[in-house]
């Protein structure tokens, strides 16, 4: 009987130990991301405003919305950001944008443009939190199997 | 032996979590990536010469709202873009389908000048961007963007090209031009040091080649 005992509170910090070495890591991974929540916005229109701040989401094309690897969406879309969220190891030039009158280009953006972030980096996606909570309830079947068994062998014996 | 049948119990269900832990999305994905460009060239030391304008008369500047890519699937919204406080140019979100964005310092798609779009190749966990397989654009493929005067401008790419972000090519991105002209961006290459983000932009050429008018006024 003790021994039966042990060895469920065995099997119970097991299950526990096993919870935490995969859940944890995965939980980690999620909250250590920012969230990148975009905001609302509106898309291209020729309002005219100049400010980045497009007015109206429609369009004035077909309309249509057709499947593509980008998979557009009619709705309206976020406001553009910052490249300075995606940072990356290629230096910019000092060169700061500068108002080119006459120019066609009224004025030029310094250095590269950000726009790409690889999937990896990606901050929380929400899978890993997932894979963690399935590996934990994986882990604590067996531990409930386990006592279970012993519960009905001992009720047997 | 009860003691060893119940490690043995906890070990089976223990060893198929740490499996599970190992095969999510979040692995590195090389081959989710986006596609390595076929050709890299090095930037071009100076803007294109200018050459006579043989094109299509230019457009009234009206912004554009839509860009269609047939050769590589692409009809999407097109966003309006500025500059950032630190003078780099606005990008679209990273955001599921987040749309191209023209940058309204250059000129309208059909206006004398480079007309520049960018959008992203991949969206973090959003997965594929706008301008995944921009790089797969081959010279002659065509590009239209629709205006919001309703008027049309057809393009056809000229070059593609792949250039590492430390030599951006500014003046060839930016610099006048004698016709109407577009510039398609985003990123592409290998992953940077930091794995943030990617090493090139990818840079597309195209010079006006159509026109249809504007259905407003």
């Amino acid at each position: 009987m003790p021994f039966l005992r042990k060895s469920v509170m065995t099997a119970a910090a097991l299950a526990c130990g096993a919870v935490l070495a995969t859940a944890g890591p995965a939980l980690a991974v999620g909250s250590a991301h920012p969230s990148g929540a975009p905001a609302t916005g509106r898309l291209a229109s020729d309002s005219g405003k100049g400010t980045g701040q497009p007015a109206s989401a429609s369009g004035t094309g077909s309309g249509r919305l057709t499947g593509t690897s980008g998979k557009p969406s009619g709705r309206p879309t976020s406001r553009p950001v910052k490249p300075t969220g995606q940072p990356t190891s290629a230096p910019r030039p000092a060169v700061s944008a500068v108002p080119a009158p006459g120019r066609q280009v009224g004025r030029v953006p310094s250095g590269a443009p950000d726009t790409g972030v690889p999937p990896l980096a990606a901050g929380h996606s929400g899978h890993g939190t997932a894979e963690g909570s399935a590996a934990a309830a994986v882990v604590l079947l067996g531990a409930a199997v386990v006592v279970v068994r012993r519960r009905s062998l001992r009720a047997q014996g | 032996m009860r003691l060893k049948r119940a490690v043995a119990a906890l070990a089976v269900p223990a060893a198929a979590a740490a499996c599970c832990a190992g095969c999510g999305p979040d692995r590195p994905a090389a081959a989710n990536g986006p596609r390595t460009p076929v050709a890299v060239t090095a930037p071009p030391a100076k803007a294109p010469a200018a050459r006579p304008s043989a094109g299509p008369k230019p457009l009234a500047s009206s912004a554009p709202v839509r860009l269609e890519i047939p050769a590589i699937g692409v009809d999407t919204p097109v966003m309006r873009l500025g500059l950032a406080a630190d003078g780099t140019v606005e990008v679209p979100p990273i955001a599921a389908h987040a749309p191209a964005g023209w940058y309204d310092g250059s000129p309208t798609p059909g206006r004398t000048g480079p007309s520049v779009i960018l959008a992203h190749v991949t969206v973090g966990r959003y997965g594929d961007g706008v301008f995944l397989h921009l790089s797969r654009l081959r010279p002659g493929d065509r590009v239209t963007a629709r205006l919001r005067d309703g008027a049309t401008a057809g393009f056809t790419v000229e070059s593609v090209r792949t250039v590492a972000k430390a030599h951006f090519p500014t003046a060839s991105v930016y610099g006048d031009t004698a016709r109407p002209e577009l510039r398609l961006i985003t990123c592409g290459g290998p992953r940077d040091a930091a794995g943030t983000g990617y090493a090139d932009n990818v840079v597309v050429y195209a010079d006006l080649t159509s026109t249809t008018p504007a259905t407003t006024t």
